[in-house]
């Protein structure tokens, strides 16, 4: 008599049917698709770092914008656009470097579920563990000298209550502080994640 | 002719042709929602056909398909961000078949299958891989070169599985 796991198997087995199988024309269409889809993500990097290149390329090779106040030297606002551009092509090249996701087919083979799955986290919570040296401080030199300086040469600071001045001095860093935080916490979530996955992997 | 693409199409046929019943069966077990899992089965495939690309005899056919499905199945249901958070139970927790999904399955065979499927969907990701390999009929060893799971850890669950399974003979509800 059959027992009971190999009736269940035998009749799990029997269930269903399988479609006919796709054609194989129709699975390098898809495969072309995957490919367009990183493309046009790509794409979309490359044209909002280029919008941001262009607009402060403008800057560095035109002078400031004419609502610019005049009490603020071109050199400095010339300066802050460099570093920002420079800020912006660093943190394109590492978004691009870090964000890549693993490819179910090239990397799912070599791989058990568990450390494919694991590989995955981990790779997020680093890209995102580390926004604060890749995505943030990139900008904070060029950002420094496009707000700090114009604050400080402002012939009319020494009028504003100091609250003002602090408020004016400190929404970038509280911004990006807010960036930083969000991030480390979007971290801790992966890394419980992680932690599940250790604990199946040590069982 | 290219003989490396043709090589990929070939053992994409065999091992599509070998394992195509077993690939929907795998889908609908992560994909409660049969228009949901025909997508899956197509992206399973696609997936498999892309991965005879990178297959170099690295393990048995068998297991580099069924990791390329379960893979695929995995990141699926996590883009889509429809798992349940926290809903899921593992098989220690589960005392008996969960009865089928949909109440007015047929008897018998059917039912059962049935009660297996509404099983997997409560599962928790690797308990569910567990199941979804075991009904397959893969060895211990397969499910752990598949899911990563240590032996012990599969065979306990492959113990508590066997377990669950004749519990609806000992309580005579399946003759």
């Amino acid at each position: 008599m059959m027992s009971p796991e190999d009736q269940a198997r035998q009749s799990w087995q029997s269930s269903g049917s399988a479609a006919a199988l796709p054609p194989i024309e129709e699975l390098r269409g898809k495969a072309d698709k995957f490919r367009r889809k990183i493309r046009r993500r790509n794409l979309i990097e490359y044209i909002s770092g280029a919008v941001v290149l262009l607009g402060f390329g403008w800057i560095l090779i035109f002078g400031p914008l004419p609502w610019t106040p005049a009490v603020i030297p071109a050199e400095i606002v010339r300066l802050g656009a460099a570093l920002v551009m420079i800020g912006t092509v660093f943190a394109l090249w590492q978004l691009h470097k870090r964000t890549a996701p693993l490819d179910p087919p090239a990397d799912g083979g070599r791989n058990s579920v568990l450390d494919y799955q694991r590989a995955e986290l981990v790779r997020q919570r680093d890209a995102i563990d580390s926004v604060l040296y890749w995505y943030i401080l990139p900008f904070v030199p060029g950002l420094s000298v496009l707000m700090l300086v114009p604050l400080a040469l402002s012939p009319t600071i020494g009028e504003l209550a100091w609250f003002k001045v602090v408020l004016k001095a400190c929404i970038v860093p509280v911004s990006l502080i807010g960036v930083w935080w969000l991030n480390k916490f979007a971290a801790r979530k992966l890394q419980k994640m992680i932690d599940e996955i250790d604990a199946l992997r040590a069982e | 002719m290219d003989i490396a693409r043709t090589s990929q199409d070939d053992r994409y046929r065999m091992a599509a042709a070998q394992f195509a019943a077993a690939i929907e069966r795998l889908a609908r077990g992560y994909e409660a929602d049969a228009d949901l899992a025909r997508d899956l089965v197509q992206e399973i495939h696609a997936a498999l056909w892309r991965s005879f690309a990178y297959f170099e005899g690295q393990c048995s056919l068998r297991s580099w398909v069924y990791r390329i499905a379960h893979n695929v199945a995995v990141t699926h249901i996590q883009r889509s961000r429809r798992a349940r958070k926290g809903g899921f139970d593992t098989l220690d927790a589960i005392d008996d078949l969960a009865a089928p999904d949909d109440p007015e399955a047929d008897a018998g065979e059917a039912q059962l299958v049935a009660r297996l499927m509404a099983t997997i969907h409560r599962l928790a990701p690797a308990d569910r891989q567990v199941m979804l390999l075991y009904l397959e009929d893969l060895t211990a060893t397969e499910i752990g070169e598949v899911t990563g799971l240590s032996a012990s850890a599969v065979s306990s669950r492959i113990h508590r599985l066997k377990t669950l399974l004749a519990k609806p003979y000992a309580d005579k509800e399946i003759g």
